[in-house]
C-alpha cells in the first residue's frame, strides 16, 4: 500500500475525478471526499483514513451516510471494500453525537471534526422539503 | 519489503479463489510518475511517420530578382511574359506560391532514443502503479466490482476461445464495467483526424496480460477497449497510456508468476533482462505522516513555541457601537441622558400640542357639522330644487 503522500503527488494534477470551473477552487468527485475539493486533506483517493458525510436516497427514503475507510490495510487491495458506509441518525442531537463518537472516540480524522459536523447539518437541511408559499394578490389589499 | 499474497480467481466465478501467489517484487518498485511521463513522451514518438512538404515545392520557377532601379521590391520574380504569373514574386515564404519558411524535412529527428534502464524503470513503476486501486480509479477505470488488486485469473483463461465466453469471464470478475465504459465512449474524433483514417476515439479498457494463449487472444480482441499483451513484452505505452499511471490490468496466473523472473526481485537480478535490477526507492518509508508522528522524531523535537496569545479584537465602530463610544468618550453618557430627557419632555409637550390641536379641530368639526345640518334643514324647507 503506497503512502498517501505518494498517491497524492500522482493524483493531484491528473485524475479523472477532477472538476474545474472558473472562479472556483478545483473540485474532485471521488467517493469519500468530504468537501468535494481536490485537496490532500479531503482526498478520498490519497488517504488511508477517508471520511465523508453524504446524503443517500434509496427510493423515497433519504438517509445520511458516513463513509469511512476500512481499518484493515489488507482491504485496501479490494476496491469493493475500501470504503464502508454506515448510517447516521437523522435527529441532530444523536447524529452529531454519533459523528463525534466515531471521530473523537475512535481517534479517526479528528482534524475533520468541525467540517463533518457542519456537513451533517447541511445534509439534513437539504432533506427539508421547500414549501412554496403563494401570496394571493388579494391578500395585500 | 513484505510481499503480500494475491488471490488467483477462478474464471468460472469471482467468489472462488483457485490459489494464491506471492506478489511479484515489481509491484513494490518505486512509483515515479516523473520518470514514466518522461519516458512516455519519448516513447510515444517512436511510431511516428515522417511528413514533409515536397523538396521542390515553391521552387519550380527560374525566378530571378530584377534588382534595384525598377520601382519594385527586390524579391525574385518569375520571368517571361504572356501570363499573369510573369513578374509575380517567387521563392520567398511571403510570396504567393512561394516555398514555406523552414520547409519541413523528412530527416527530422522523429524517433527518440531512451536508455534501456530508463525504459525498464518506467515499466516497473507503471506496473507498481497498476496494483494500486486508487491510481487505477483516478485514471478513470471502472473497477468498483473487481474483487482484488492486482487481478489475477487462473490459467484456464488461456483456453477461452470465444468472445462471448471472454465477455462472460469479464462480467463474472467485475471487469466488464470498464469494457462498457470504453464502448460507450466511442465517438467521432474531433478535428481533421476523422478524415485521415482516425475516425473514432474511445477510452481504453482493461489490458489482459498472458504468457501463453490457447485461443484467448482471439477471444478478447474484439471486446471494445480490451487490449492484450504478452507478459514478455510489456510496453509503457500500454501500461501508462498518455503518460498516466494506473492502467487496469488483468493477469493470468502464468503471466503473473513469470514477472519475478522477467523483472527480478530485490534479492536477485532479472533473468530475462541482463544486468537489470529492480529500481530502489530513495526513501524506504515514504509515509511522511508516520515519520513525523513517530517516536524517534517526536522525542527529539523542541517543545512547541506558542506565539504570544495576543488576540486582536475585532474593530467596532464607535460611531455606531454605543458601548465603544462610551468607553472612548465618558461624557457621552451625560449627553445621552440630556437628550433622552429633552426628547421625552419634547414628547410630552408635543403630545400636549397635538392634543390641543385635536381639540380645536374636533370643536370645529362639530361646529361645521351643525352648520351643515342647519343649512340642509333650511334648504329642504324651501322645497325641491328644479333645474
Amino acid at each position: 500500500m503506497a503512502p498517501s503522500s505518494l498517491i497524492w503527488e500522482c493524483v493531484k494534477n491528473n485524475s479523472s475525478f477532477i472538476r474545474k470551473s472558473t472562479n472556483m477552487r478545483v473540485m474532485s468527485s471521488e467517493a469519500g471526499n468530504l468537501c468535494g475539493l481536490n485537496s490532500y486533506k479531503f482526498s478520498g483517493l490519497a488517504s488511508s483514513k477517508v471520511l465523508d458525510i453524504s446524503g443517500k436516497k434509496s427510493g423515497a427514503k433519504e438517509s445520511i451516510m458516513m463513509t469511512t475507510s476500512h481499518k484493515k490495510a489488507s482491504r485496501h487491495a479490494r476496491p469493493g471494500s475500501i470504503l464502508l458506509s454506515t448510517g447516521v441518525k437523522k435527529s441532530s442531537k444523536k447524529g452529531l453525537a454519533q459523528i463525534s463518537k466515531a471521530l473523537e472516540g475512535g481517534f479517526y480524522r479528528r482534524d475533520l471534526m468541525e467540517v463533518a459536523r457542519a456537513k451533517y447539518v447541511k445534509v439534513k437541511t437539504s432533506f427539508k422539503k421547500k414549501k412554496l408559499v403563494f401570496k394571493s394578490r388579494r391578500a395585500s389589499k | 519489503m513484505s510481499r503480500p499474497v494475491v488471490s488467483v480467481f477462478d474464471i468460472e466465478s469471482a467468489d472462488s479463489v483457485a490459489s494464491t501467489v506471492t506478489l511479484p517484487a515489481v509491484f513494490t518498485a518505486p512509483i515515479r510518475a516523473d520518470v514514466v511521463h518522461y519516458v512516455h513522451t519519448l516513447m510515444a514518438k517512436n511510431k511516428r511517420q515522417a511528413y514533409a512538404v515536397s523538396t521542390r515545392a515553391g521552387m519550380q520557377t527560374p525566378a530571378e530578382s530584377w534588382g534595384t532601379g525598377r520601382a519594385v521590391a527586390r524579391i525574385p520574380r518569375v520571368p517571361g511574359g504572356g501570363t499573369s504569373r510573369s513578374g509575380q514574386g517567387a521563392f520567398g515564404n511571403m510570396c504567393r506560391g512561394g516555398r514555406m519558411f523552414g520547409a519541413t524535412k523528412i530527416w527530422r529527428h522523429w524517433h527518440k532514443k531512451i536508455s534501456v534502464n530508463q525504459r525498464r524503470y518506467a515499466v516497473s513503476s507503471a506496473l507498481a502503479a497498476s496494483a494500486l486501486p486508487a491510481l487505477v480509479q483516478a485514471r478513470g477505470h471502472r473497477i468498483d466490482n473487481v474483487p482484488e488488486f492486482p487481478l489475477v485469473l487462473s490459467d484456464s483463461l488461456n483456453r477461452v476461445a470465444h468472445t462471448k465466453d471472454a465477455r462472460a469471464v469479464l462480467e463474472r470478475v467485475g471487469a466488464y464495467d470498464d469494457v462498457v465504459k470504453s464502448r460507450d465512449s466511442r465517438k467521432i474524433r474531433v478535428g481533421a483526424g476523422k478524415s485521415r483514417n482516425r475516425r473514432h476515439t474511445q477510452r481504453r479498457g482493461p489490458l489482459v496480460v498472458y504468457d501463453v494463449s490457447e485461443g484467448m487472444d482471439k477471444a478478447f480482441r474484439n471486446l471494445p477497449g480490451v487490449e492484450l499483451s504478452l507478459v514478455d513484452n510489456l510496453s509503457l505505452l500500454d501500461l501508462a497510456p498518455g503518460g498516466h499511471l494506473g492502467r487496469f490490468i488483468i493477469w493470468t496466473k502464468g503471466a503473473f508468476e513469470k514477472l519475478d523472473s522477467i523483472f527480478g526481485t530485490y534479492e536477485e537480478s532479472a533473468k530475462f533482462k541482463t544486468g537489470f535490477n529492480l529500481p530502489r526507492a530513495f526513501m524506504t518509508n515514504a509515509d511522511l505522516t508516520r515519520i513525523i508522528n513517530s517516536d524517534e522524531v517526536q522525542s527529539v523535537l523542541k517543545p512547541q513555541v506558542t506565539g504570544p496569545t495576543l488576540v486582536i479584537p475585532k474593530k467596532r465602530n464607535p460611531l455606531k457601537n454605543a458601548a465603544v463610544r462610551l468607553a472612548l468618550n465618558p461624557y457621552q453618557a451625560a449627553v445621552v441622558a440630556r437628550e433622552t430627557k429633552k426628547a421625552s419632555a419634547d414628547k410630552a409637550t408635543k403630545a400636549k400640542v397635538i392634543a390641543e390641536k385635536r381639540q380645536v379641530l374636533k370643536a370645529r368639526g362639530k361646529e361645521f357639522a351643525g352648520r351643515r345640518k342647519a343649512f340642509y334643514k333650511a334648504a329642504s324647507a324651501e322645497g325641491e330644487i328644479a333645474f
